[in-house]
């Protein structure tokens, strides 16, 4: 079901760090790629009026696939687990 | 000379009989226990607890915390299982000539229903491993395992997850505890049936902690092999139900 969500950056990132920290990868890269990645689902959706959370899902593993698979596949997945 | 032929002739069929009904009970047990072992959300649960646990404590203190989890699940296993086993055993006392044809084909419809809806509906479309549950329930849960840190609330979730899958299990476990009552041997046998029973379904939350602490595995690892997996899963537990209720028509209701 889509669900119309606000952008936070900070909360976003904050969220990821969590995943990161729970997969195993150090926090050093961690924090470079989720920052870069953060930043890169900012400049995807700067030009939606409505951010719905399936169009956040969808831009948050585009960008982190390009760092780490495992992390994107988590995050993406993190709701559907059961 | 006469009277012991008579007993040679007649021994073979009644200790025939009795290892076929022993058999019999054992085939039953066996499927029901896989039945309760083949269900999902408690380990699920257990799975995302553990992967958000991991991020705040360490692995001796996480292999602690997640024992909990275990024994709440496993707890609530107990209560049911016992409490069903002391309910049909007093039925039985107080009636003991009751004519079970009907409440053992209730019981077989039941579970035939829930294989074909185990076949049809336990996994959502979709690429994950999402349940048949509501998913606000689901959502719920999912929060209440990334929040909890105190050894009681994980115990509490662990019971928690425990009672979500009634549904599925309460059948199961209603023939599993007939079949414990009506087995020979009360004083050793049916307690051992019943730890037996208590600890298989603790294998599949087991396998979750053996994954993510001996073989390392991350929560994506894990979630990636269970979606390939899911469509044999799904078919398996289905079959699992439909042949526990062809077995209990067969055998116990004709």
């Amino acid at each position: 079901m889509n669900e119309i969500v606000i952008f936070d950056k900070a909360a976003l990132s904050k969220e990821m760090k969590l995943e990161a920290k729970a997969l195993g990868i150090p926090v050093g890269a961690a924090e470079v790629f989720i920052k870069k990645s953060v930043d890169g689902v900012g400049k995807k959706l700067s030009n939606r009026k409505i951010i719905t959370n399936k169009d956040l899902e969808r831009a948050v593993y585009t960008e982190l696939k390009k760092y780490n698979a495992d992390l994107a596949y988590v995050c993406k997945n993190r709701d559907k687990i059961f | 000379m006469e009277a012991s032929r008579i007993i040679l002739e007649s021994k073979p069929p009644t200790c025939y009989n009795l290892s076929m009904d022993v058999l019999t009970s054992v085939g039953i047990l066996v499927l029901a226990v896989l039945a309760c072992a083949f269900l999902k959300v408690a380990p699920s649960v257990f799975t995302v607890f553990y992967h958000y646990a991991s991020a705040k404590n360490s692995r001796d203190k996480l292999l602690d915390l997640s024992s909990y989890f275990i024994i709440g699940a496993e707890a609530m296993y107990a209560v049911i299982l016992f409490l069903l086993y002391f309910s049909l055993f007093y039925f039985y006392e107080d009636n003991p000539s009751i004519d079970m044809f009907l409440p053992i084909c209730i019981l077989a419809g039941v579970l035939g229903t829930l294989g074909i809806f185990a076949w049809c509906f336990y996994y959502r479309k979709g690429d994950a491993t999402e349940l048949y549950i509501p998913r606000r329930f689901a959502k719920s849960l999912v929060a209440q395992a990334k929040a909890v840190k105190k050894p009681s609330d994980i115990f509490a979730l662990g019971l928690a997850s425990g009672l979500t899958e009634m549904f599925f299990i309460l059948p199961v476990l209603i023939v599993a505890v007939t079949e414990i009552i009506n087995f020979p041997g009360r004083a050793i046998w049916q307690p051992l049936l019943m730890i037996f029973f208590i600890i298989i379904t603790m294998v599949p939350l087991m396998n979750v902690r053996k994954q993510f602490h001996f073989s390392r595995k991350n929560l994506a690892e894990i979630e990636r092999e269970r979606v390939k997996n899911k469509t044999l899963h799904r078919i398996v537990l289905g079959a699992i139900y439909v042949s526990l209720a062809i077995t209990l028509i067969i055998l116990r209701a004709l």
